[in-house]
This record gives structure tokens, C-alpha cells and sequence, in this order.
């Protein structure tokens, strides 16, 4: 399952010194410094999120400091409701979304016990429906992306016990389609972002091999074909390329132990392209402007294929492996 | 913050003007962003409350936290409704101005989730909350919004999804309220017209062949729609049952079907949609497996369909010898042929051999036309 048992060493053509290391921490460390720009403010609702996304991306970059460490747990803290749940920012409502993020955070830091994890698990508890999907917040919207999230959230804190892990599994196999793909509810159309929350849901339950070996390769197949004579990926047939699919397919690749089935040192190089050599950070597409959620699914991507000397990422979890290890043992 | 689709701003810092033009707007944003917060943290629920998150969520329709606090607003307004005798219109008119006020942020922002999700609150709450004819109706002229949105955009997903969605709860809806009507009389009148009444009274609990002929129009204007090739497979299985399809006109529903693709495929032999639906009709009808529901075929049934494909592909492929579509496909027939010849129950006269001869050579052509994917050609090529 992990990036190691990949056929061996690609020849990459781009070289590790093509990365604007210090460039993209710079970039990273800038972004709770914008507080005269516009956007600062109407992505208030991301803050959470933002926070996981940057600290990922230093990590992988191996400047897992770069960000302070006792103010990061003192905002995950202070976005805690009495529910146990989180929200983006205080004083916005909780959902599941900025939920895995707050325990991520705090997984990769090592201070799972700075919050009330026993209510956490309560609040993620009671969003699971009768069917196994989970709602993303008290209003309702179900979707495989939230039996993801939820999951996670109960494996980080070692406690799926708390709900019907069988019942998930099944819901999230009956959004499985034909062409091998996953969409958000059963009937809907596959799609790349959902093919990974559904395989991360199988993989971190232990129950990938509720797919046969036959659909397993469907889906890589479908995968596979995700990728543009560019060397980018897009995200569903006939789309455009972008930055974000080097994460959602090439995890999906790496669960399933296909990421040999692509070209990844042409996708290396395209997702270089990507990269703001003058701010750091990186775009959905060449020339574009960059945004920290870009940033760390491209440095992600990057590290899944083993180039530039990234620190290793799981596939499953998107964390540094040495957190994963640190809290599930070696795979 | 997930920016798609921006271009890059200049290097140039902001000028000194644009800088301050910016912290006007932030502070001026900043008011609002306080002002309806400090009504939801004192549990404001009222007209005034509703009309300040208007002004936010068109500003900043991303900001999730004041949707939910608007939905309060909702829920208290229909609670406290000023007039008893006319309650329900009251309700109805609260409630379609909710719509009508997410149209164009709808149109502005058509990818953001919250907005959809505030909008399917809204319809049931309206179920919820009203008689359900009225109800229904509000349901029912969803079905031009999402003809709007899919045809400003055909393969949107919130759209598809949202049209899905729809349906469902008009059919549900439908059922419901037949099944609130006491029966009708007996009819003394002419036989004939009894029954007719009865016949388009069930037609309309069913949206499906409505919906199936949706699927036909969109890939009509574009065959490279999958979105419209997925639900049209969802659909199938359900069309079939309800027409009560005999064996017989399921098999000409799926050569009418095959028909269509190799005219499609012809058309334009680079495009997945279209390959991934043919994939599905020929994997539904021709797998080595317990026969069909869907498009039940008999062993010789199923290797006469699965020859007469690849015959047109090899024509194809003499005009197209680098697709690698094509390609791929015919080496996924080839090997459904190779299972289903080789179960022994039929007694067809394939050179199961001669096949593998083909599907090794189609496969060498793949490896040199699409080596992207080499490391999948390698591995079919060692199961071959």
C-alpha cells in the first residue's frame, strides 16, 4: 500500500534544485501575514484548513518549525465548540471538514491532548446515519467525501469503535460505478476527488480487498487515463488538467499500487510548471495565481513519486508518514 | 484560498492608492461580518437579521457559518407567522423568496456547495412546511433551474447531482399525494376513457423516460458528455422494467444502443465518453457471467455481438492505427470474446488462438502509441 512497494526509481529528467524550497516556506509562512488584502478576510471560512494544508506543505518540505507550534494548538483550541466539533475560525459553526483538520493539525504536532478528544469523538459519532454515510454538520449534506473525514477523525483519536465501520464500508461500496469510480452519493458520477475519499475509506479500514482484484484495476485503468499528453491530470473524462488531481489520483494510484501505471516523471515536471518562481507557492495551472491548497497537493504529488527529496506522504492519511507511523505503527 | 482558474497578478507591489482601496473595503467588510455575528450570537432571528445576511452571503457566498445562521431566521419566521388565517401563503411567499434570492449567486458561483445545500434546506423545508400540492409545485420548477445551469455548463456536478435530486423527491412527492387522494369512483362513464385517465395518472409518478429522453437531447448537442452517457446507464435498468421490456426488446433496445456508439465512436474515436459507455453496454450485456437483467443474451448472442463490434473496430482502426482508445477497447473485447468463446457452453466458431494473435499485436501498437501508460501495457501484456 505505501509508496514503497512501487516498482523501483524513475528517471526523473527535472532536478531537486527546480523546487523553490525556500521560496514556497517563505510563501507559506506569509500567508497569516495578508491581513491588508481582500482575500485574507473572505477565506475566513478556510482558516482550519489553510492551517493543515500549510503545515503539511512544510513538512514535506522538511521545515516542519517553520510554523510556531504553541500558537497553532492555541487556535485549533480556540476553534472547539462545546460539541466537540470545530469549526473553520471562532465563532463559525462545526463541521466535519474543519474537524479532521483540527485533529491532523494536532496529529502532526504531536498534541492530540491539548483538546477534548472525548467529545470529539461524540460530535463525529452522532453524524452517522442509519444508512452509514455520515452528514457533514447537523444540517445534513451526505456524501462519501464526510465518511472520509468522519472515519479519519475516529482513527487519528483510536476510536472507530464509536460507529458502524461495516455500515460505512457498505454505503461507500454502493457508490461504486461502473467504469470502477466512486461518486458523492450512490447514482452519481465518478469523480477523482471521490474515488480517494472512497478507496482512503477502504484503506483505513483495512478493507480494500472488498474490491476484487478485476475492479481494482477498473478503477486504476480509469486513473490512469486521467492523465493529459502534458504529463498534468484532470479530474473526470474530457476536463482540464490541475495542480489538486496530483494528490486526489495519484493517492488512489498509490493505495491501489498502480503508480507505476502513469508517467510520473512527465507529471513532475508539469506540476514544476505550476510553481510561482518569483512568490513560491504553486497554481492550479502554469501562470496562475497560487493558493496554499494548490501548494500542498502539488508538493504532495511530488513526494508520492518520490522526487526532490520531499519528505515521504501517506497516501491514505495525507500526513507525513512519520506522523502515521508515529501514531498507527510501520505499515 | 482554492483559487481555479485565476491568472497570476503581476510581480508589481500594490500601489499606496490600491492598498488603501483595499482596507476600505476590508473594513467596510469587516462591519458587516461583526455586526451579523454579534445578531447570531444573541439569537436574533428576525427580518432584520435576514435581510443583513443577505448583504454578507452575496459578498461572501463561501462563508458557511451565517448559511446556517440564516436557516435559523427561516425556521423562527415560519414559526411566527403574523397572520393565522392566511399562514400558508405567508409561508409560501418567505419561502419562494428564499429561491428567488439564490438564483443569481447560483449563477455567479455555480461550484460552491453551500449555496445548493442552502437551497435543497430551503425545498425541504418547504415539504416540511407546506401542503404538499404546493410543495410539490416549488419541487417541480426546480426542474427549469437546473435546465439553466446544465445549459450554461453540461457537465457541472453540483448540476447533475441537484437534477438527481430533483427527480427523486418530485416522484416521491408524486406518490405521496396519489396515495393522499381517496381512489376514484368507480367510472360509469365509457370504459375506454376510465382506463386512460388511470394510464397517464401512473406516467406521471415516473419521471424516468422524461428523464432518459434528457440524456438523448445533451449528448445530442455534444457526444462528449459523459455526465449525460452516466446517467443514462443509471437509467437503463429502470426504463427496461417499467416499459416491462420482454426479453426480445431488450436485446433490440441494446442493439439500437451499440448502434449509436459505433456511429459515435466513428465520429470521434478520441473521446473516453464515448468509449466508457460502449465499455458499459458490452461489459452489462457480454460478461462471462450470470446472465443479464439488464440485456439477457444467450453464449452464441453474446460472441455474435462481441465479433460484430470488433469487426467495426478493425475497419476503424485502418483509418485510425494510432487511437489508443481504440486500442484499448478492442483488447478488452478481444478478451471478453476469448472468456465467453472459451466457456464451452456455446459452439461458435472462434479461433480463441487467432484472437490472443490479435490482441498481442493490438497491444504492442498501444505500448508504442500511448507509452504514458506503459506500466499497465506491461502488466496486461504478462497476463496475456
Amino acid at each position: 500500500m505505501s509508496s514503497s512497494s512501487q516498482p523501483p526509481t524513475v528517471a526523473f529528467t527535472n532536478k531537486p534544485e527546480e523546487l523553490f524550497v525556500e521560496k514556497h516556506v517563505k510563501y507559506i509562512q506569509s500567508l497569516d501575514t495578508r491581513k491588508d488584502e481582500f482575500e485574507y478576510w473572505l477565506t475566513e471560512h478556510l482558516r482550519l484548513n489553510g492551517v493543515y494544508w500549510g503545515l503539511t506543505a512544510l513538512h514535506l518540505l522538511n521545515h516542519p518549525d517553520a510554523l510556531p507550534r504553541d500558537e497553532t494548538i492555541k487556535f485549533v483550541k480556540s476553534c472547539q465548540h462545546p460539541s466537540g466539533g470545530f469549526g473553520a475560525h471562532p465563532e463559525h459553526d462545526a463541521h466535519l471538514l474543519y474537524t479532521l483538520s483540527a485533529i491532523q493539525i494536532l496529529a502532526i504536532v504531536d498534541a492530540l491532548d491539548a483538546v477534548d478528544t472525548a467529545a470529539c469523538v461524540t460530535y463525529v459519532a452522532g453524524l452517522q446515519k442509519s444508512s452509514g454515510v455520515f452528514a457533514g454538520d447537523e444540517w445534513g449534506e451526505e456524501d462519501t467525501r464526510f465518511v472520509y473525514t468522519g472515519l479519519q477523525t475516529l482513527k487519528i483519536l483510536g476510536r472507530l469503535d464509536a460507529v458502524d465501520v461495516e455500515k460505512a464500508v457498505e454505503f461507500v461500496l454502493g457508490c461504486q460505478n461502473y467504469d470502477g469510480g466512486f461518486g458523492v452519493v450512490p447514482g452519481a458520477e465518478s469523480h477523482s476527488g471521490q474515488i480517494f475519499t472512497c478507496l482512503g475509506v477502504l484503506s483505513l479500514t483495512n478493507t480494500l480487498d472488498r474490491l476484487s482484484p478485476a475492479s481494482r484495476d477498473q478503477v486504476a485503468g480509469w486513473l490512469a487515463q486521467r492523465q493529459l499528453p502534458n504529463g498534468g491530470l484532470n479530474g473526470r473524462p474530457e476536463k482540464l488538467e490541475d495542480v489538486c488531481y496530483s494528490w486526489w489520483v495519484l493517492s488512489s494510484l498509490a493505495m491501489l499500487g498502480k503508480l507505476h501505471w502513469i508517467d510520473q516523471n512527465k507529471l513532475v515536471g508539469w506540476i514544476l510548471s505550476c510553481q510561482d518562481d518569483v512568490r513560491g507557492g504553486f497554481a492550479d495551472r502554469k501562470g496562475n495565481a497560487v493558493d496554499v491548497f494548490h501548494t500542498v497537493f502539488a508538493l504532495c504529488g511530488l513526494s508520492l513519486v518520490g522526487w526532490g527529496g520531499l519528505k515521504e506522504v501517506d497516501p491514505v492519511y495525507c500526513m507525513p508518514v512519520e506522523t502515521t507511523k508515529r501514531l498507527f505503527g510501520p505499515k | 484560498m482554492t483559487s481555479h482558474g485565476v491568472p497570476r497578478s503581476s510581480t508589481v507591489p500594490r500601489t499606496a492608492a490600491a492598498i488603501q482601496a483595499d482596507l476600505l473595503k476590508i473594513t467596510a467588510y469587516n462591519t458587516l461580518v461583526s455586526e451579523v455575528q454579534s445578531l447570531k450570537s444573541t439569537n436574533t432571528y428576525s427580518q432584520t437579521s435576514l435581510t443583513s445576511t443577505s448583504s454578507l452571503l452575496t459578498q461572501n457566498p463561501e462563508f458557511n457559518t451565517i448559511w446556517n445562521f440564516r436557516r435559523r431566521i427561516i425556521l423562527h419566521l415560519l414559526q411566527t407567522t403574523t397572520s393565522p388565517s392566511d399562514e400558508e401563503t405567508e409561508k409560501l411567499s418567505l419561502l419562494s423568496s428564499e429561491l428567488k434570492f439564490l438564483l443569481p449567486l447560483l449563477q455567479s458561483f455555480p461550484k460552491c456547495y453551500w449555496i445548493w445545500n442552502y437551497r435543497v434546506f430551503i425545498l425541504q423545508t418547504s415539504t416540511a412546511q407546506l401542503p404538499l400540492p404546493t410543495a410539490l409545485k416549488l419541487w417541480k420548477s426546480e426542474m427549469m433551474l437546473v435546465e439553466k445551469m446544465l445549459g450554461r455548463d453540461s457537465r457541472n456536478f453540483h448540476g447533475w447531482g441537484y437534477r438527481r435530486f430533483i427527480v427523486q423527491n418530485i416522484e416521491e412527492l408524486q406518490g405521496r399525494l396519489k396515495q393522499s387522494q381517496p381512489p376514484p369512483p368507480p367510472s360509469s362513464s365509457g370504459e375506454g376513457d376510465g382506463k386512460n385517465e388511470e394510464e397517464d395518472e401512473d406516467e406521471e409518478l415516473s419521471l424516468v423516460e422524461q428523464e432518459f429522453a434528457y440524456t438523448t437531447a445533451m449528448y445530442g448537442k455534444d457526444l462528449s458528455n459523459f455526465s449525460a452517457w452516466h446517467n443514462r446507464s443509471k437509467l437503463i435498468p429502470r426504463v427496461l422494467e417499467e416499459r416491462g421490456a420482454t426479453v426480445e426488446e431488450r436485446r433490440t433496445f441494446l442493439d439500437g444502443e451499440l448502434g449509436e456508439m459505433q456511429t459515435a465512436v466513428y465520429t470521434d474515436p478520441y473521446d473516453q465518453s464515448i468509449q466508457l459507455y460502449n465499455h458499459w453496454l458490452l461489459a452489462e450485456s457480454c460478461s462471462l457471467k450470470d446472465e443479464s437483467v439488464v440485456f439477457p443474451l444467450t453464449t452464441s448472442q453474446k460472441v455474435e455481438t462481441l465479433l460484430r463490434t470488433l469487426e467495426w473496430m478493425r475497419e476503424l482502426l485502418e483509418e485510425e492505427p494510432e487511437c489508443r482508445l481504440l486500442l484499448e477497447e478492442m483488447i478488452f473485447v478481444g478478451g471478453l470474446v476469448r472468456s465467453v468463446g472459451s466457456s464451452g457452453d456455446g459452439e461458435e466458431e472462434v479461433d480463441l488462438e487467432e484472437m490472443k494473435a490479435d490482441m498481442q499485436r493490438w497491444l504492442e501498437k498501444l505500448m508504442e502509441v500511448d507509452p504514458m501508460r506503459m506500466g499497465r501495457w506491461r502488466e496486461l501484456q504478462q497476463r496475456l
